[in-house]
C-alpha cells in the first residue's frame, strides 16, 4: 500500500483499508520524528496509526483502538511509544482492546524509545526488571542535554 | 556476605523544583503529574518523592503560573517500577484531566 491516510487514531476509519494488512502499528506521535532508528523497523506493508493519550482525549482514543483492533485482520499488532508514563497508556489500551476483543492468539510487540538515546528496546507492559531499570539509570544517569515535556 | 540494600541510587539528573513564591497552591500540577511525585503542602505544591519523578515535566506544561522549571542536580533515580503500580484506570484519569487541559 502505497498511501494510508489518515493515520491519527482519532481520525483514521476503523475498517480502513491499510488496516487490514498483516502488520498493524499502533504508535505514539513522537516515535517516527525522535530518531531515525524506528523507520529501520517499519516494514513496507504495514498499517500505522498514531496517537498523543496526552494530548487528546484518552476515553475517545481507547474506543477508537478498541474498534480497530476489533475490525483488523492483521496478525501482528506492534505498539511503539516513547517511554515516558503517559506513553505506557497506549500500551495499557492495546493490551486492553486485544482481551476486550477476544484475539489474545494475535502476535503482539511491545517497543519503546528511549528520550535521551533514541534507542528502540522490546517492553513488557507490567514488566518492569531489573535490565529495564539499569537500562534508565544508565540512560537518565548522565544529567540529560535538553529539557524535556512529556 | 553483605546483603544489597534496597535505597536507591541518587545521581546528578534531571528533576523539578518548584518555586513557592509563584505557586498558588491550584494544584493543577498534582492533577498533571502521573507518577504522583507532587502533593499539595501547606497550600504549595512539593516534590514528595524525588523516585516517582522522572522529570519530564507534565507538571510544568500544566502550570500556568511559571512555578515549576526543571534542575539538574543529584535526587534519587527514577523508580521505573512506578509503572507497575499504576492502574489503566488511574492513569486515564489523569490522562483526561492532561487532556482538557492542553485543549483549552
Amino acid at each position: 500500500m502505497n498511501v494510508q491516510w489518515p493515520i491519527k487514531i482519532l481520525l483514521a476509519h476503523p475498517q480502513a483499508p491499510f488496516l487490514q494488512q498483516d502488520k498493524f502499528t499502533i504508535a505514539a506521535d513522537c516515535v517516527a520524528f525522535s530518531s531515525d532508528n524506528y523507520g529501520k523497523m517499519v516494514g513496507k506493508d504495514e498499517g500505522v496509526v498514531i496517537g498523543c493519550p496526552l494530548l487528546e482525549d484518552p476515553d475517545k482514543m481507547m474506543s477508537k483502538l478498541a474498534l480497530m483492533i476489533k475490525e483488523t485482520s492483521a496478525n501482528n499488532i506492534n505498539v511503539y511509544t516513547m517511554e515516558v508514563p503517559c506513553c505506557h497508556a497506549i500500551h495499557m489500551m492495546v493490551e486492553k482492546a486485544i482481551n476486550e476483543a477476544g484475539k489474545d492468539n494475535i502476535n503482539k510487540n511491545n517497543y519503546i524509545v528511549r528520550v535521551s538515546s533514541g534507542e528502540i528496546e522490546p517492553y513488557k507492559p507490567g514488566v518492569i526488571d531489573d535490565s529495564m531499570i539499569d537500562k534508565e539509570r544508565k540512560v537518565h544517569g548522565h544529567g540529560h542535554g535538553n529539557d524535556h515535556a512529556c | 556476605m553483605v546483603m544489597e540494600t534496597t535505597t536507591h541510587a541518587r545521581t546528578k539528573r534531571l528533576i523539578i523544583a518548584v518555586d513557592s513564591n509563584r505557586c498558588t497552591g491550584c494544584g493543577d500540577c498534582v492533577d498533571a503529574c502521573l507518577t504522583g511525585a507532587l502533593q499539595l503542602v501547606d497550600e504549595k505544591a512539593n516534590l514528595i518523592d524525588e523516585k516517582s519523578c522522572d522529570g519530564f515535566g507534565s507538571c510544568i506544561a500544566a502550570c500556568q503560573h511559571d512555578a515549576i522549571r526543571l534542575e539538574n542536580r543529584e535526587a534519587e533515580d527514577f523508580d521505573w517500577s512506578v509503572l507497575n503500580r499504576i492502574s489503566f484506570d488511574a492513569l486515564m484519569t489523569k490522562l483526561r484531566f492532561t487532556s482538557r487541559h492542553f485543549e483549552s
